[in-house]
């Protein structure tokens, strides 16, 4: 996520995966998955490659 | 009648089959108790009395003509309100779901009745189980009983503090992130996230279908081991179910830990947290070790992965398993709880897998340590429970918000899909309870009972009650 998308942006984002909320709600939204996804961006330097996907996906 | 509600499950149902005092006694005193102290604590939604005093008649009847329906034989039972009892509302915490009524039990909620649990009532849970605080704002965050200004922990916040208050001796929770060891933590009584898969989870609201279990709670761990008997048992209704060898979980309680080698995380664990916390867990270890488990510490690195993992994972399942309700139903949601769910749509599917592929790395090196050692040890919650206000927990030099405090070490249980319990074994100086976690390995279930049993066999935290303050 960009650090310096709109608000606009953000609600097309939104909507693009389903969310047709206010604006008043998406302001306070917004931040909150900003948070949220600069916390996991780490995530992508633990290296998975000697993980199957097909082992982490869908198996029970 | 205290000594009824002090008791343990196992010595009620004893006390029930030796006729010392019938189930409709023992169910009637547990009602009179909640109806004194209910409206300080809050812990039921739905409070099935009635309903209570003619299964317990049933039972004493039953009894009488020499049938005893199991190990649970007319005890009484709280029931967090995501598990679906026939007839009965489930609300699962939510407004949206006032007024649904299953037309059949879970899983696990028929086995319970099936061994002669007495189900008291649904009890307060957060909506849709998806917070570690307790709080919930339709049906309101339960007080701790053991101070009513502070939080009880959840999700399942209302089986947490109504054991702890005497309302019922035993009851059911579930545990995505911490949510059975959370409320068992900071209400001082004892529970078992168990292994994934040995629980079914039919009938239970899902939350994070790749990492949400169920298990009991209780004031012993005696009580977890003779639930866990009832409830591990293979159920084809639920896909993650997994077919296991029958294990009787009392038959090695009594086994001590003289065989144990017990892992204490040096990384990770320690830092940050409250000071009484660690001193109080620290002292528990100790008496293990002097119980003859030898300590050993380890080190677990990837400890450091599980908040990213668990986040990751949880909050865009989540978003997958109540994605209509969100879209549709949002502004009837408890907002907080709504735009959590709404975060996990903004979380990619190639994020997702690879948090899924870092779970099985993390799982992996955790099962390693497991071949090192048969427990680990830590404490279960950071800190005791704060004011029911609270939103950041300043533990030593860190500010960090309650919910990641609560929620960062029981997760990594969670995300290694391994047993592990939290017990009693403390107090703070103003009188909060503090828990122990043990962990074992896969399948083991009965190795970290057998462990905290070894310690209960030796204290008395467990057998603490509270000093229920009055509601103003």
């Amino acid at each position: 996520m960009s650090k310096n998308l709109s608000l606009e942006e953000f609600a097309a984002w939104a909507r693009s995966v389903g969310l047709n909320v206010s604006t008043e709600h998406l302001a306070i939204l917004m931040p909150e998955v900003e948070l949220m996804l600069q916390r996991i961006e780490a995530l992508q330097q633990i290296d998975v490659t000697e993980i199957p996907i097909e082992h982490a996906i869908g198996g029970v | 009648m205290n000594s009824i509600i002090e008791a343990s499950s196992s010595e009620i149902a004893n006390g029930i089959v030796k006729k010392a005092f019938s189930s409709e006694e023992v169910v009637s005193a547990f009602i009179t108790h909640a109806d004194e102290y209910e409206s300080s604590i809050g812990a039921f939604i739905t409070r099935t009395t009635e309903q209570a005093i003619e299964e317990a008649r049933k039972a004493d009847s039953l009894l009488a003509s020499g049938k005893s329906l199991g190990p649970l034989h007319g005890v009484p039972f709280g029931i967090k309100d995501i598990f679906w009892e026939k007839n009965s509302i489930t609300t699962s915490g939510s407004a949206l779901d006032a007024a649904f009524v299953p037309k059949e039990d879970a899983t696990s909620v028929r086995l319970i009745k099936q061994s002669g649990g007495v189900v008291l009532g649904k009890t307060n849970t957060v909506e849709l189980a998806f917070d570690p605080t307790g709080r919930n704002a339709t049906y309101g965050m339960p007080n701790n009983p053991w101070k009513i200004d502070r939080m009880p922990g959840g999700s399942s916040s209302g089986t947490g503090a109504g054991i702890a208050a005497g309302f019922f001796p035993m009851g059911l929770g579930s545990d995505t992130g911490g949510s059975i060891r959370i409320p068992s933590s900071l209400c001082g009584i004892s529970g078992i996230k168990p292994t994934f898969g040995l629980i079914s989870r039919f009938g239970i609201t899902p939350l994070s279908h790749s990492l949400d279990t169920a298990g009991p709670m209780a004031r012993t761990v005696e009580d977890l081991a003779i639930c866990l008997n009832v409830l591990a048992q293979h159920d084809p209704k639920d896909p993650f179910s997994k077919p296991h060898t029958t294990v009787d979980y009392t038959s090695s309680l009594h086994n001590g830990v003289k065989e144990f080698k017990i892992g204490v995380p040096k990384e990770y664990v320690w830092d940050p947290i409250d000071p009484e916390t660690a001193s109080s867990v620290s002292t528990a270890i100790k008496v293990l070790e002097d119980l003859g488990a030898e300590i050993v510490e380890v080190s677990i690195p990837e400890l450091d992965w599980t908040p990213l993992i668990a986040v990751s994972i949880t909050t865009a399942e989540a978003a997958m398993a109540h994605r209509n309700r969100v879209i549709e139903h949002g502004s009837e949601m408890d907002q907080s709880v709504r735009r959590r769910f709404e975060s996990g749509m903004f979380i990619s599917a190639t994020t997702y897998a690879h948090a899924q592929r870092a779970r099985l790395k993390y799982a992996s090196a955790l099962a390693k340590i497991y071949e090192k050692v048969d427990i680990l040890a830590m404490p279960t919650v950071a800190a005791p429970a704060p004011v029911q206000q609270a939103e950041v927990l300043t533990l030593g030099n860190s500010n960090i918000a309650v919910r990641d405090a609560f929620l960062r070490l029981t997760r990594i249980f969670n995300l290694s899909r391994t047993p592990a319990i939290s017990i009693p074994c403390g107090f703070s100086a103003e009188g909060l309870p503090i828990g122990l976690m043990l962990g074992s390995a896969a399948f083991e279930d009965s190795k970290a009972l057998q462990a905290g049993q070894a310690y209960q066999s030796v204290t008395k935290w467990h057998r603490q009650m509270p000093k229920i303050q009055q509601a103003q």
